[in-house]
């Protein structure tokens, strides 16, 4: 598995559970991934986002402020590949707005958000190239 | 008793043999005048009538005139002469007992009138008061009964020369005397065994006359005929009952009363009992209308009014106990209307009695659960069944809790459906409580997930700076083993969140010994998202110190001091970690977990961040984060 697509790319996480967010985030440094975040809120995440050139994102779907669905609707407009991970599956809304999302249950390790994350954002050039 | 066997013959005066003798003493003396003219006397020891005594004659014309029955038995053979009337006596006797000796024609019963009729003879009148009969008068035997007087009849010479004797028919008398008898035995009977008590008093002193069983039982007394009523039953005195009767006995005019209480004591020694009657003073009027006494008649109503008003009382008590009761309480009729609920309805909904009656009841009940009561409610009825159902409920301000309604069908003894008996429950605490564990389940089975991906990041993190499987092992089992304690003191908490020095001291209190710590600051509630990866902070920072820092020798200290500032962003905490009197610092080769953690843990945080500094010394860390959640309380 080589992490082209991940390597120097900018990736999101939002978690609100800091060490597992972090245990992501080292991950992803690991593969020479830039990190924005982690964060723990929606808010925070949602400003982050602003004008920050991103590859995808790997999203908690409940962080402390609540749903990640404003997050996860403006990412999907953004045309952005997302991985979630969750300790209790996606709620309904987010199903509705992400029919064939990809959904990964806790405790997961982090090596397999990135590889799915990384071979989203493969596809995603391949389509769009 | 006497039978006469055969109906009378008719005479036939022309059959009758003529005789010149005859006297005119027999004219117009009906049948019995023909005969006797007709009659053969030459036959007969009295000889031809022309020759008979003038007191013979004389008393055959008086008895032929009579139509009393009457005859005569006349001289030594005491032959018999008699009367159409006593013709019917005879019965079948007639017409052969003309001029026969009277003991011929009565042989039968010679031992009854021999005596009468020889004490006649020997000059002594006799009555015989009643003399029962069979006689033909009609067609068919039939009992008859008869008075006589047998009287001596005196010759000149003074000596009894025969026997007159007339008869009195007592039959109807008698008849009449014996059913007066009977009916008066019947009235006595009844009176007697009539299950209604009843007396009899008389004069305006009310003497017991009579009284019957139940009376008796009644006063519980049977000794008190011929005594006044104040004398015979002393105990109901000053209860009334005398002075109306007094009333009655003076105006003639009845008194009826209905359940009346009246209070007997039979004896000193007895308990008084009271008993309950209806009844009545009828006075007894004599044919000038004057009263002559009272009569009384009644019923013994005890029980019919004990279990009346036992019936009252539980009524009372039901109704006492459900308008007290916690629960709403309610009644339906069969028909599903609603005739009763307590005065817990009454308050809770605000409704009235009139505003509960037939379906108004349920104008309390949510407009989204209406139908499904309604349903609920006629199926009950219908089915006769239990009822169960959770709705809501409207206050009388209007807004609605939640009840949990259960009701039993009820029914008479003899199995008659009498509608429902129903209760219910404000059940909103309950729902309340039901949503709080669903809630907790789902949030429980979160932070199971949640913590499990704590201890795979715990894991993660420790393999990244673990340089030996045995630093690995050390490591990971310290830093799960304060997860373990940040666990536990939320769960102590709710999860609500925990105090910041109650964080520091759950990592740094085993270190202490009253002197080497230091924490001061406000009250800064975390909330319990922040509680796990700080407590893991300082659980790293706490490791280090113990490793390389100032809990590295005896003497060394820590010192934590935090405060809070409030702008325009929200809260901020700035907290100061300082380590004084540890060996002297050497900044390290390379980057600390615990280092790690806080600078990310804050670092990803807008205004956050977390700075290392390593003077020789002590390790200083400062720590600035924005407490969005957090609560800070006013006093230090």
């Amino acid at each position: 598995m080589t992490y082209r697509h991940i390597k120097g790319a900018t990736v999101l996480v939002a978690e609100d559970n800091m060490l597992v967010a972090l245990n992501i985030a080292l991950a992803l440094e690991d593969r020479e991934a830039r990190v924005l975040g982690p964060c723990a809120r929606v808010s925070e995440a949602l400003q982050m986002i602003e004008g920050a050139n991103i590859a995808g994102a790997i999203l908690d779907v409940d962080l402390i402020d609540g749903p990640v669905t404003p997050l996860a609707q403006a990412l999907i407009a953004k045309g952005l590949p997302i991985v979630f991970c969750t300790g209790v599956g996606l709620p309904a809304e987010l199903k509705a707005l992400i029919p064939n999302a990809e959904v990964f249950l806790k405790p997961t390790e982090p090596e397999r958000l990135i590889d799915k994350l990384n071979q989203m954002i493969s596809s995603r050039m391949q389509a769009s190239s | 008793m006497i039978e006469s066997s055969a109906p009378n013959e008719s005479f036939d005066a022309k059959s009758a043999p003529k005789d010149s003798g005859h006297a005119p003493a027999f004219l117009g003396g009906g049948e019995l005048g023909q005969r006797m003219c007709a009659f053969d006397w030459q036959t007969t020891p009295l000889g031809a009538p022309s020759t008979w005594p003038t007191a013979l004659t004389t008393l055959v014309e008086v008895m032929l005139q009579s139509r009393q029955p009457m005859f005569l038995a006349w001289g030594d053979a005491r032959t018999m002469l008699y009367n159409d009337a006593y013709a019917t006596v005879l019965g079948a006797r007639h017409p052969d007992a003309l001029g026969r000796p009277f003991f011929d024609v009565w042989h039968d019963i010679i031992d009854v009138v021999k005596p009468i009729m020889d004490k006649a003879f020997a000059g002594e009148s006799t009555h015989m008061d009643d003399l029962m009969l069979l006689i033909h008068r009609h067609g068919y035997p039939e009992e008859a009964h008869f008075a006589f007087s047998y009287t001596p009849v005196r010759g000149g010479s003074g000596t009894v020369m025969g026997m007159f004797c007339a008869c009195t028919e007592t039959t109807k008398e008698v008849m009449a005397r014996r059913r007066e008898i009977a009916e008066s035995e019947r009235l006595e009977n009844m009176f007697a065994m009539a299950p209604s008590f009843m007396a009899i008093l008389r004069g305006p002193r009310h003497i017991f006359e009579s009284t019957n069983a139940a009376y008796n039982r009644l006063i519980g007394r049977d000794d008190i005929i011929g005594r006044s009523v104040r004398e015979a039953l002393p105990d109901i005195a000053g209860q009334g009952f005398f002075e109306i009767l007094d009333e009655v006995y003076a105006t003639g005019q009845p008194f009826v009363n209905q359940d009346a209480k009246v209070t007997f004591q039979t004896s000193e020694d007895s308990a008084p009992t009271d008993r309950y009657v209806s009844f009545i003073f009828q006075p007894i009027k004599g044919d000038d209308g004057e009263v002559t006494g009272v009569f009384i008649d009644g019923h013994d109503v005890t029980e019919r009014m004990i279990s009346q008003g036992a019936l009252t009382e539980s009524e009372t008590r039901f109704r006492e106990m459900a308008d007290n009761a916690p629960n709403f309480i309610w009644m339906t009729e069969p028909s599903g209307g609603c005739t009763y609920v307590n005065q817990r309805w009454h308050s809770f909904t605000g409704q009235t009695a009139q505003d509960v009656c037939g379906n108004g009841w349920l104008d309390a009940v949510h407009p989204d659960d209406l139908e499904e009561v309604r349903l609920a409610l006629q199926q009950a009825h219908v089915d006769h069944d239990v009822f169960e159902l959770e709705y809501r409920l409207r206050q009388e301000d209007g807004t609605y809790v939640w009840t949990l309604n259960t009701a039993q069908p009820r029914f008479t003894t003899d199995g008659t459906f009498v509608g429902l008996l129903g209760s219910g429950l404000d059940i909103d605490e309950r729902k309340d409580f039901e949503e709080r564990q669903a809630l907790m389940v789902r949030e429980l089975h979160h932070r199971v997930k949640n913590t499990l991906a704590t201890v795979q990041a715990i894991i993660g993190f420790t393999l990244r700076t673990s340089t030996d499987m045995e630093s690995f092992r050390t490591g990971v089992s310290n830093r799960i083993a304060s997860l373990a304690r940040s666990h536990s003191s939320l769960t102590d908490a709710e999860w609500q969140g925990m105090d910041l020095r109650a964080v520091l001291r759950s990592e740094l209190e085993p270190y202490d010994n009253g002197k080497r710590l230091i924490l001061k600051g406000p009250r800064v509630f975390l909330s319990s998202d922040t509680v796990v990866p700080l407590t893991m902070a300082v659980h790293e920072l706490t490791t280090n110190a113990v490793k390389y820092g100032a809990l590295s020798n005896e003497d060394g200290q820590i010192e934590v001091r935090w405060s809070v500032t409030i702008g325009p962003e929200g809260e901020h905490l700035t907290l100061d970690w300082r380590e004084i009197g540890g060996p002297e610092v050497c900044p390290p080769t390379r980057t600390g977990f615990g280092t790690t953690l806080l600078e990310r843990l804050l670092g990803g945080q807008l205004n956050g961040s977390a700075t290392m500094n390593y003077p020789a010394q002590g390790v200083e860390v400062q720590i600035k984060a924005q407490l969005r959640d957090a609560k800070v309380g006013t006093k230090p």
